[in-house]
């Protein structure tokens, strides 16, 4: 935002739980519009910040604002949420309890009818008690209940674990529509390619700590590149002495695999000079060997 | 607030009700079995009974003897107990640790209703729970005598001493409240609520027993709940209802405090 734009703004978040670490420090800021997502395996912290964003757990330092409010004062019927490990009212019926939550929000559920329609949830089905629901069905119901209001802010836990592969689509195609119409979304997953697909920007939590905050084409294209060499003689892959900074990740007979810093390119590119060169594969790092690389703790990485 | 008022109190009603009806049932079947043992059997059975435990059924004075005596002791009887403390504990510790412990508090608190509504509509729910059992407690008294021709008994008397029932169950609600605030888990919660309740009860006869326990009353929330005597006078004695409304008054009060003030880490 300029702070006017910011709907989530961070600030030295810190989260203890007796000795054990939750979240120390953690700072960032989610635009207006924007898909964001929250990166890091299970027990780094991710749903610690998530806690203390909705206001469930009260953090011992810092402070965070919600469409530049105090978490607990915010009007929460701007925001949809789908927790991680989803749990509904069993003895409800799926009905029920969407007419309930909707009735908790105080807002229309205007895109409740769109919804069940996109993610095949029948009248009949509604009508079941909810322990009778698959977990793929819960799933939908709890996507559905986050979304039935038209929040302009959506926070979403680990949403896709439970649905199938079509359904996983049909949402991210959701989330896209919602992006375009001006909506928010923080998306917390230890699904990197998921992450990958659908989100502007990452923030990477490792430890209860953010080690990065930034747009994923960003990230790309400031880490470093994975070149494949296929000399002409394998020779030239053994003897290749790797200019300061590249590292070699794998001699396989005439192919050489190096580990690349962008600065370091030319050099790379020079110490080729004079040999035999059969191909050359320069290619941008997924978002996976980016995630790697920071949890292997690499400083070049950053 | 009214929306979760009003999922609170559907969901309750159906163990609402078998609560009531095990109530009524059970003042049926010990109007029945007075009648059939009568007063010429059920005599020289209670007073060949030792003292502790004429104290711990309230028979001094050899009040049981009496049609209205006897249905007094019905009020003190473990079986009305169990159930008249079962269902605010189990309520209260499911509705609060319980929802913390299932993560469906998760779909409530991220809502705009703030944690004092929720603490405040399971409180509510738990006093009219409390109160309906009270009332079934009475009026099944009247009905019951009525269809047996049961008495003369002072029904106004009874209607105090399902009042002053009302305030001391309502109290161990509370505490059941405030314990089911502060965990995340409702087997936790109903435990140490339980397990107060308990010790609650114990410490009121056992300072029944000997002058020299007698310090142990001023500990027990029974100890000011005496519906014997309620009905021997035709009327509460108002300190004592004061104490039992105001433990139930704070302890509801504390549990809305801590609960709005915890983490809840779901």
């Amino acid at each position: 935002m300029s702070s006017a734009e910011a709907v989530i703004d961070a600030v030295h978040l810190t989260k203890r739980y007796g000795r054990r670490r939750g979240i120390e420090d953690v700072a960032f800021t989610v635009q207006r519009g924007e898909i964001f997502g929250f990166l890091g395996p299970n027990g780094a912290g991710k749903t610690t910040t998530i806690r203390a964003v909705l206001g469930l757990v009260h953090p011992h330092h810092g402070r965070v604002t919600i469409f530049g409010h105090p978490a607990s004062e915010i009007d929460r019927s701007r925001i949809g949420f789908v927790p991680g490990e989803l749990s509904l009212y069993e003895r409800m019926t799926g009905a029920q309890l969407l007419d309930y939550l909707a009735a908790l929000t105080r807002r229309p559920p205007l895109r409740r009818a769109a919804l069940l329609e996109r993610f095949a949830l029948s009248r009949q089905d509604l009508l079941r008690p909810i322990r009778h629901y698959s977990r793929g069905m819960k799933q939908k119901v709890g996507v559905v209940q986050a979304l039935q209001h038209d929040p302009e802010l959506l926070v979403l836990d680990e949403p896709a674990e439970g649905l199938d592969p079509l359904m996983q689509q049909e949402f991210y195609e959701l989330l896209g529509e919602l992006r375009a119409e001006g909506r928010t979304v923080f998306i917390s997953s230890h699904l990197l390619w998921e992450v990958e697909r659908i989100c502007d920007r990452v923030a990477i939590i490792r430890d209860g700590l953010l080690v990065t905050t930034e747009r994923i084409d960003t990230l790309r294209q400031r880490s470093p590149r994975r070149v494949d060499v296929q000399f002409a003689q394998a020779d030239d892959a053994t003897a290749f002495r790797p200019p300061e900074g590249v590292t070699v990740e794998r001699v396989d007979g005439v192919r050489l695999t190096l580990r690349v810093p962008v600065e370091r390119t030319a050099t790379v590119l020079d110490a080729f000079a004079g040999r035999q060169i059969a191909d050359l594969v320069w290619e941008l790092p997924s978002l996976e060997e980016i995630f790697l690389t920071y949890y292997r703790g690499d400083p070049d990485a950053r | 607030m009214r929306a979760e008022l009003r999922r609170r109190l559907w969901f309750t009603l159906r163990a609402l009700g078998i609560y009531c009806a095990a109530i009524v049932l059970f003042e049926y079947l010990l109007v029945v079995v007075y009648e059939t043992l009568g007063t010429q059997t059920l005599g020289p059975v209670l007073q060949m009974l030792p003292p502790g435990i004429q104290a711990l059924l309230g028979n001094e004075n050899a009040r049981l003897l009496t049609p209205e005596g006897f249905l007094a002791f019905l009020f003190m009887h473990p079986f009305v107990l169990v159930l008249l403390s079962a269902f605010p504990i189990a309520f209260a510790s499911g509705a609060l640790a319980g929802e913390v412990e299932r993560r469906t508090i998760a779909l409530i608190l991220t809502r705009p209703i703030s944690r004092r509504q929720v603490a405040g509509s399971v409180a509510l729910t738990m006093t009219i729970g409390v109160a309906t059992m009270c009332a079934a407690l009475w009026g099944g008294l009247a009905v019951v005598t009525r269809i047996r021709g049961f008495g003369p008994i002072n029904l106004v008397a009874f209607s105090w001493a399902a009042a002053s029932a009302a305030a001391a169950f309502w109290a161990v609600g509370g505490v059941a409240l405030l314990s089911s605030a502060a965990a995340s888990e409702a087997g936790r919660a109903g435990g140490v609520s339980a397990a107060f309740t308990l010790a609650s009860y114990v410490a009121d006869y056992v300072a029944k027993l000997s002058p020299h326990w007698a310090w142990l009353k001023r500990y027990s929330l029974f100890a000011y709940w005496d519906p014997q005597g309620v009905v021997a006078r035709g009327g509460v004695i108002w300190s004592d209802v004061a104490v039992l409304l105001g433990v139930a008054v704070l302890t509801v009060l504390l549990g809305i405090v801590v609960f709005d003030r915890r983490d809840v880490a779901v």
